[in-house]
């Protein structure tokens, strides 16, 4: 019995040993064998075209990424011979981040997103331009999104991440009103993956996009129909509920995609303050705006007479309030009134019939 | 009640039509209406969906807008033209004795009077009720058209105009729909005296009897004053 537990005890040790010292061994002195000539800076190859291709891993860079702890082969799983062939696979980040892990949020439902959406769809149809994992996250410099210098950190998405293809949509969203706070680094105001998600992103035509006709009031009332965001800003939420109100409103929460909706008249990037006199809401605008050839075609100044979203029950309003005030109370006079006579007027005539039936 | 039933016509075959026309439209109207109006509910929404979505909703409304304005216009037109018409209108003219009828009959609902008020041809309810639409169609008419050609005339008005004619529409449709909904169904259903109803929309007739008990000063009219007393 004794021998026995001596012998099991050995056997762990053995095993132990195995896993604290000859693994991490064998996987340093490959990281060193990897390095001995991607550690080199000059290390670098010329393309088929011409064009040199650095092929230098900055090692302290990588050990201090995400992937930090990762050994190259981990993802380079094809480069187990020194020297390793000329064209490696790329890496597949599924083989971690699949949709496997979808149950436990996290990286897995993210791969699973972006699966679904236009860029993959797009590198899936041949079109070389359409990002994969690493032209949006970087490849040995992974860093986590909550830290400041990641490509993924909320104030860098818009320069280092999707602006980088994206040139048209990045300068008209600088000038926003979204945009300008960003630029100065206040982190509520939304950036690119606010609106068009992280990794699903999907195109304005496609019903299941976030940005899609039907669906873009959801989410733009998601900050502007949140009273302690926009206090911060001096803004009302009142907006929100007056365009669920407005014909406008009613057509498109019916699925019509061809009203107005938020973009249609504050525009998609480029959203200005109304004080602005290039905004497209601004009152000297606003004509051009409501007489799109769509909607109201031969719109005059008139439309910029009044509130837009103006608000019945408020005493802002005006005349509008009063007006609605009035009815509300002669409908409320009328309805008590009726009620009455109707009520004594059949027992009244109740009673008649009953003294006749006798 | 087997009593020698005699009938005078009440209404004409033109006016039953006119008639059945109004109301089909005003319901469809109230419909299309009333769904947009109170479109949070679950209620609505489902209606909004059998009427072929929000867009098609409001080609039916305008539509029948257009009808109910054909008959507004054939009856004012028959007012003008046509004697009948003009008797009509003469008899609908609020007059003093109208006044004192209200007053009597609020006395008669409490209970403080033994006898109806004497009416004419119309009750002062009647003709409450045929002013309030009168009124109505004038005020849903215009801002409807308003709503509906928005662009036009926002060439005139600003558009707080456009915005103040929503409201009118909304509140006054409201308000229409109750008088005639409730109060005038009550009076021609509800009300004891003609349950389950008053046939004369169908057949445009109206008994010797009822005519003295409910109009007995167009009874007079007709039949002199000593008949049947």
């Amino acid at each position: 019995m004794r021998g026995y537990t001596v012998k099991m005890k050995a056997h762990r040790i053995v095993l132990l040993l195995i896993f604290l010292v000859v693994f991490p061994s064998i996987l340093s002195a490959q990281e060193r064998r990897c390095s001995i000539c991607h550690g080199k800076k000059d290390f670098s190859v010329k393309d088929p075209s011409g064009k040199t291709r650095s092929l230098y891993v900055n090692e302290s860079v990588l050990s201090n990424s995400s992937h930090g702890k990762l050994a190259c082969m981990d993802c380079h799983t094809d480069a187990f011979e020194i020297p390793h062939a000329k064209k490696l696979k790329k890496v597949d980040c599924s083989a971690c981040h699949d949709k496997r892990r979808i149950l436990e949020k996290g990286p897995g439902i993210d791969y699973f997103q972006y699966r679904e959406s236009v860029h993959a769809k797009e590198l899936k149809k041949g079109n070389k331009k359409a990002p994969d994992c690493a032209l949006c996250h970087g490849s040995h410099d992974i860093l986590s999104k909550n830290d400041i210098k990641s490509r993924g950190y909320r104030l860098n998405i818009p320069d280092k991440i999707c602006g980088k293809c994206h040139e048209k949509a990045l300068s008209e969203y600088r000038k926003s009103v979204h945009g300008s706070y960003t630029t100065k680094g206040d982190i509520t105001p939304p950036v690119c993956t606010d609106c068009h998600t992280e990794h699903g992103i999907k195109r304005t035509a496609d019903p299941t996009s976030t940005i899609y006709a039907t669906n873009i009031v959801e989410m733009c009332v998601k900050c502007h129909g949140d009273y302690s965001i926009m206090q911060k800003y001096g803004k009302k939420t009142e907006e929100v509920q007056t365009y669920y109100e407005s014909f406008h409103g009613v057509a498109t929460k019916f699925g019509e995609k061809n009203i107005a909706h938020c973009a249609s008249c504050h525009g998609y990037h480029e959203i200005r303050s109304k004080e602005d006199p290039l905004s497209t809401i601004n009152v000297k605008n606003l004509p051009v705006t409501c007489g799109q050839p769509k909607c109201h075609p031969g719109a005059t100044a008139n439309f910029a007479k009044g509130k837009v979203h103006v608000n019945p029950k408020s005493r802002e309003s005006g005349i509008i309030f009063w007006v609605a005030f009035g009815f509300k109370w002669l409908t409320i006079t009328v309805l008590i009134v009726l009620f009455a006579h109707i009520f004594l007027d059949f027992l009244r005539k109740m009673q008649e019939k009953r003294k006749k039936g006798i | 009640m087997t009593k020698n039933r005699e009938y005078i016509e009440r209404f004409t075959v033109s006016e039953r039509i006119i008639h059945i026309l109004l109301f089909t439209s005003l319901i469809i109207l109230s419909i299309t209406g009333l769904t947009l109006k109170f479109h949070e509910t679950s209620l609505a929404q489902w209606i909004i969906k059998l009427e072929g979505g929000v867009l098609f909703r409001g080609k039916i409304h305008r539509f029948f807008a257009l009808i109910l304005i054909g008959v507004f216009f054939y009856h004012i037109l028959t007012i003008m033209v046509t004697r009948r018409g003009h008797e009509f209108f003469q008899d609908m003219l609020f007059k003093r004795k109208d006044l004192i009828d209200c007053k009597g009959l609020i006395m008669y609902n409490l209970g403080l009077v033994k006898n109806m008020p004497r009416f004419g041809r119309f009750t002062p309810i009647q003709k409450i009720q045929y002013f309030a639409a009168g009124v109505s169609v004038v005020i849903l008419g215009l801002s409807g058209f308003m709503l509906w050609f928005e662009t036009i005339f926002m060439m005139i008005f600003p558009k707080w105009v456009i915005d103040l004619s929503r409201i009118v529409h909304s509140f006054e449709a409201t308000l229409g729909f109750i008088i005639l909904i409730v109060w005038h169904l009550y009076n021609v259903h509800l009300n004891p005296q003609v349950f389950p109803m008053d046939k004369s929309w169908l057949n445009g007739l109206i008994s010797k009897e009822d005519l003295r008990e409910r109009h007995p000063l167009e009874y007079e009219r007709i039949y002199g004053k000593d008949e049947g007393a």
